[in-house]
Order: structure tokens, then C-alpha cells, then sequence
């Protein structure tokens, strides 16, 4: 047998050896090269190695992602738009001295803004081969935008001003910013929490980085760190920050953003022209803080949507009693089909669908009701043309049968963020949605069903 | 052809696509190759009574035995191992090096875009065992302790939650070919 992944090799030996009665000779030959492999990259890593001592970092390979890692420019995020990376001026020393870290945006063809961070050289951003990232080599990788689609991406306001905060990375001194399944070379040492075999960071690698952009009207930033308190301009036309320092023992969590719940080491503070001053992180989990302070001069902008009547169309909804959908096993399912009147280009606008349960004890009684009734809705991802036919399909619960009340709307994101619990309000009346169709569609215990507006 | 051989044959060609399939499923790459020995376990054992007809057909048959045990590890958040036992087959551990290659081969990082996307739409405690276990690819061990739970409570929290996040996940299936 022959698998390029070695696991499933090894698992296919064992099934010869059960399907032919056989032992298959293991494959040894594979790792006779591994000591001579080792040598010679210990041999070539020791010159990179000391120019990187010396200060001085040559350019390695750039960052970039995996084949088939590669974002898509119609679907989520989107992919970044060619030549929109901006470094800001802004550059941070790191703990063990070297090239100071940085921070950056690039736009995304779904209309986000995305921040990223790493370590600066040459007026790029990037990683450095330190702390086993690149096989220690030495050498300085720039990052990439595709690499470096992630978590930190969130629509701008009707300015076109960045507003993301509350972002906050345990990460290795490398400066290493993508995440690392993502990325087509070898991760650095395993932070914190990473139980996957590794070599794992000493203590004194590691680095919390905290950053963000607090928008147009941003004055100062400040933390506290050791006793001593900063206060640094905000950098750039978005109110940039990014702070760097060495990660507090007993970190557990590894990449966590957002939510507010790594245990940072400073309190950071900012203060707007308007003289308020909020926190925008704390060293305890606090997400409320963050979600009031997140963004302040947020400049919504007009609604821009379509009317009812311009979004009309013929909706029809079908009932099987086997589909799979996604992830599930073969279930009942509604699958409600449109022809869209409104081409969607961004990620703040999606079509949603959303089923109400007949109000029958089988209904409520059902397994797993939780997933049930969040698996009663469904909602467009990426772009869709103007006449396009759409297909939500909608698992149901088995055995619930009985009058199924339908809702098809328009709904544009207030401010699309995926880490603010709530926000997106989808099929229920609240301004940032246009009801397309209400209707009801009648399943049969015996598994038959259908209805259309 | 033996039998046998057949079976051998029907593993090099399938052993990735059904494993890929177990991959975008569960986010984790032990789990995918565990379930992966599980599904060829019960497959050889209901070897002699398969019809070799049409390579479609078989494999059909080896998708559907697959997709009934996703739905068990949906359920239960473990890994049926009835097969693999009384065959006293020993599943290989994964490695490092294997998580990158699976990963891959299943394009995860599309798929955990859609994830990230998709979090919006769960309860707070799903969310959350799926921030833990998906994004931010904590050990199970470690997603219970910040949940503040049992494993296998989070280890269901997490299959519930990716089964309630299926539809997210329609565009990077439908490459598949297991849509609707």
C-alpha cells in the first residue's frame, strides 16, 4: 500500500494483515535518512543561526498556506484584495530585544478589514525563524495577507474606519502570526495548552501581544506594565495599539481572541478626543467591558436595503424525509428555494431562513432540542448573483411532525461581528432585516410535506 | 482477486476519501483515523456478504457504514471501537506531523472559516466548547477544565455543537459530492 499520509498506512498494514492472514514487512528504510537529515539541517541552521544572534536576519521562504488552505474570495471572509496590506508606522519592542514587532491591515474581498501582527524587518511583516518556527533557521519570512485570514476581521464603518478591538494573542517570540494548520511551514515550539507532541516554549519566549484600532477617534492608549504606566499616541487614521510583553506564567490558552478571556498581563486602556476612557483589556475575563468599549465612533451609516417589494419572489419550500445536509446523517429536511432579487457582495448582507416548530409535545420532546431549534434556521454564506436560485436546506428534528410557520428574509449584519453574542438577529422583525416571504408548510407523520408563497 | 485482496484494494482507494470525510466532520485528526479503523472494521466484517459488482456500489455500501458512525460519535462524543476490538486491530496514534498532512489533505482551514462564521448562530455553551475545541484546538482535557465540566460533557458539547453547525459547512462539502 502506498498513503502519503503515514497514519493511514500504518492503519492499512493492519488491515492486510487481517484481510491477507499476513504480517507485512514494516517499512524501515524511511527512517534511515532521519539522522543524516538531522545533521544537515543542524549544520546549515548554525550559520543562519548566528547572523540571527548577530541582529542580522536574512530572508527565508514568506509565509504562506497550505494547498488547499487558500481563501476563498466569494465565501466568509473572502480572500485579501491584492496590494491592500498596510504596515503602520507603529513598531513595538519586543522583550529580548531584535526586530521590533508591527502591525497591519489588509481588506478583504467580502469587504472586511483584517489586522495581523509579526515582527518587523526591512518595512515587512513577517515571522522569524526563532523558537523552532522554520526549523530554526535564522532567517526573517514575510507574512503573506492570504496567511494571515483569521479571527481579526470585521467590516468597516460607513467611513471606511477600522474599529477591532480587544484582540489578543499568546504567541511565541517568533512573531509567528498565522495559525499554524494554516500555514504550509512548520510551527514554532507548542505554546501553552497544546498537548500535541512538540517541543514546548520555555517561559521566557513567550509573548502576550495585545492589539487593535479603536477608530478615527482615538487620542492615546495606556497600560501599566511592572509598575511603570505608557501612554502612546494612537497610531494611524484607525487609532492603531499594539502592546508586547513577556506572557504571564500559568497561561493555559494559547491563540484566543476577543472573547476577552486570555489572562494578560496589563490592563489597556484607551481615551478618545472626546475625553472618555474605557478599557479595552483587562487582565481578568471581562467581555462586557470589551463589548461597550469595542466601538465607540462607530459610524453605522444607512440602512441600504432593498424594499419588500423589490425582494419579491416566488418561494417554494419541499419536504424529504432523508437529506443530508452538511455534517448530519441522512434526516428530515425542508429545503426552501428562491430565486434572489439582490445580488449579496459583502459579508454583512445574507439571505436567512428560519422554521418554527409545530407546538406539539413530540415537537418539544424531541432529542437534543437545543440543536434542534438552532438547526431550524439557515442563512446564506458569500457572494450571490441577482437571479440566482438559492437552496437553504433546513434539518428538522425527527418526529416532529405536524405545521411548520416559514420566514425568508434579507438581513444585513449591524455590525457583523461574530464575537458579540446576539448581534446577528436573524428572521425576527428588527430594521436590519427585509422580510422576502412568510408561509407555512405542513410535514406529515407519514413524511410528506409541502408549501410555497 | 481474492476477497481478501479485494478488500486490500478497496482500502488504498478509499482509506483518504473516507478519512478526509471524518476530518471536516470532527475537526480532529485522532478522531477522523479512529473512526476511519472503525468504519474498515465493520466493513471487513461484513465483507463476504458484499456483492463486487460496481466499485459505486461498494463504496455507497463503505459511506453508509462511515456516516453511521459519525452520527455515533455525534451522539455520544466517543468513538465506537466494537470492530476494531474483536478484531484486535490497533488503530496508530497521531502525531504532529500526521495532524498537518490530514488537515490538509481535508482543507480544515476553509472549513474553520466557515466555523468561525457560523459560531454566531449556537448557544453560548456550544459556542464556546467549539471556540475551545475547533478555533483555538485545545486538548478535550483542557476545554472541560475552562468549561468547568466533565470530558464527555464537553466531549458532547462539541459533537452537538458541529452537528447543529452542519449547514455552515455546505460549500466546502459540496465538493464531496454528498450534498443533496
Amino acid at each position: 500500500m502506498r498513503h502519503e499520509i503515514r497514519v493511514l498506512e500504518e492503519l492499512g498494514c493492519e488491515f492486510e494483515r487481517i484481510a491477507l492472514k499476513r504480517r507485512r514487512r514494516s517499512l524501515i528504510g524511511g527512517a534511515r535518512w532521519r539522522p543524516l537529515a538531522l545533521i544537515a539541517v543542524l549544520v546549515l541552521g548554525g550559520t543562519s543561526a548566528a547572523l540571527a544572534a548577530a541582529g542580522v536576519f536574512q530572508t527565508g521562504v514568506p509565509i504562506v498556506t497550505q494547498p488547499g488552505y487558500a481563501p476563498v474570495a466569494t465565501i466568509g471572509w473572502g480572500a485579501p484584495v491584492a496590494g491592500s496590506m498596510r504596515l503602520l508606522a507603529l513598531r513595538v519592542a519586543d522583550p529580548a530585544g531584535g526586530p521590533p514587532w508591527g502591525l497591519g491591515t489588509f481588506e478583504t474581498t467580502q469587504g472586511l478589514a483584517c489586522a495581523v501582527t509579526g515582527r518587523v524587518v526591512n518595512g515587512r511583516l513577517g515571522a522569524l525563524g526563532i523558537d523552532y518556527a522554520f526549523a530554526d533557521d535564522g532567517r526573517f519570512h514575510a507574512l503573506l495577507p492570504a496567511a494571515g485570514i483569521g479571527l481579526d476581521c470585521a467590516p468597516p464603518d460607513a467611513r471606511g474606519a477600522i474599529f477591532l478591538t480587544g484582540s489578543g494573542w499568546l504567541e511565541s517570540a517568533s512573531g509567528e502570526v498565522a495559525p499554524a494548520a494554516a500555514i504550509r511551514q512548520r510551527p514554532s515550539c507548542r505554546l501553552p495548552g497544546d498537548q500535541s507532541p512538540g517541543v514546548r516554549c520555555s517561559q521566557s519566549d513567550l509573548r502576550t501581544v495585545l492589539y487593535g484600532f479603536l477608530g478615527p477617534d482615538a487620542r492615546t492608549v495606556a497600560y501599566t506594565y511592572n509598575g511603570v504606566r505608557h501612554v502612546e499616541d494612537a497610531s494611524g487614521p484607525d487609532g492603531g495599539y499594539l502592546v508586547v510583553v513577556p506572557a504571564p506564567a500559568g497561561g493555559t490558552r494559547g491563540r484566543a481572541a476577543k472573547y476577552g478571556d486570555i489572562p494578560a498581563p496589563v490592563s489597556v486602556d484607551g481615551t478618545y478626543n472626546s475625553g472618555r476612557t474605557c478599557t479595552l483589556q483587562e487582565t481578568s475575563p471581562d467581555t462586557s467591558t470589551q463589548s461597550r468599549c469595542q466601538a465607540v465612533g462607530y459610524a453605522e451609516g444607512p440602512l441600504d436595503l432593498p424594499s419588500h417589494g423589490e425582494l419579491a419572489t416566488p418561494v417554494r419550500a419541499s419536504y424529504t424525509p432523508a437529506a443530508t445536509v452538511g455534517l448530519l446523517a441522512p434526516g428530515p429536511t425542508i429545503i426552501i428555494t428562491f430565486t434572489a432579487r439582490f445580488a449579496i457582495t459583502n459579508s454583512r448582507y445574507s439571505y436567512t431562513t428560519r422554521l418554527t416548530p409545530p407546538a406539539t409535545r413530540a415537537c418539544r420532546q424531541a432529542p437534543a432540542k437545543t440543536d434542534g431549534e438552532i438547526a431550524l434556521q439557515n442563512t446564506t454564506r458569500g457572494t450571490i448573483r441577482a437571479d440566482q436560485t438559492v437552496r437553504l436546506p433546513i434539518p428538522l428534528q425527527p418526529g416532529c411532525a405536524g405545521r411548520y410557520a416559514v420566514r425568508l428574509d434579507l438581513h444585513r449584519a449591524p455590525r457583523w461581528n461574530l464575537h458579540v453574542p446576539g448581534m446577528n438577529r436573524l428572521g425576527v422583525d428588527h430594521p436590519g432585516n427585509v422580510k422576502i416571504a412568510t408561509f407555512a408548510i405542513t410535514v406529515s407523520a407519514a413524511g410528506r410535506g409541502g408549501g410555497s408563497r | 482477486m481474492t476477497r481478501g485482496e479485494a478488500f486490500v484494494a478497496l482500502y488504498e482507494a478509499e482509506a483518504k476519501g473516507v478519512l478526509v470525510f471524518f476530518a471536516r466532520r470532527t475537526f480532529d485528526a485522532q478522531v477522523a483515523l479512529d473512526l476511519t479503523a472503525e468504519t474498515f472494521a465493520q466493513a471487513w466484517r461484513g465483507w463476504s456478504r458484499v456483492r463486487l459488482d460496481s466499485r459505486e456500489e461498494v463504496r455507497a455500501w463503505l459511506f453508509t457504514i462511515a456516516r453511521r458512525q459519525l452520527g455515533r460519535y455525534y451522539r455520544r462524543g466517543r468513538v465506537e471501537q466494537r470492530a476494531l476490538r474483536l478484531l484486535r486491530i490497533r488503530t496508530p496514534s497521531v502525531h504532529q506531523d500526521d495532524t498537518v498532512q490530514i488537515e490538509r489533505a481535508a482543507q480544515l482551514g476553509s472549513v474553520r472559516g466557515l466555523i468561525g462564521e457560523g459560531l454566531a448562530a449556537l448557544s453560548d455553551e456550544q459556542r464556546e466548547a467549539l471556540q475551545l475545541r475547533v478555533v483555538d484546538e485545545l486538548p478535550y482535557v483542557e476545554v472541560a477544565r475552562q468549561l468547568g465540566v466533565s470530558e464527555a460533557t464537553a466531549r458532547a458539547r462539541v459533537s452537538r455543537g458541529l452537528r447543529a453547525l452542519s449547514v455552515a459547512l455546505e460549500p466546502v462539502l459540496a465538493s464531496e459530492g454528498w450534498e443533496l
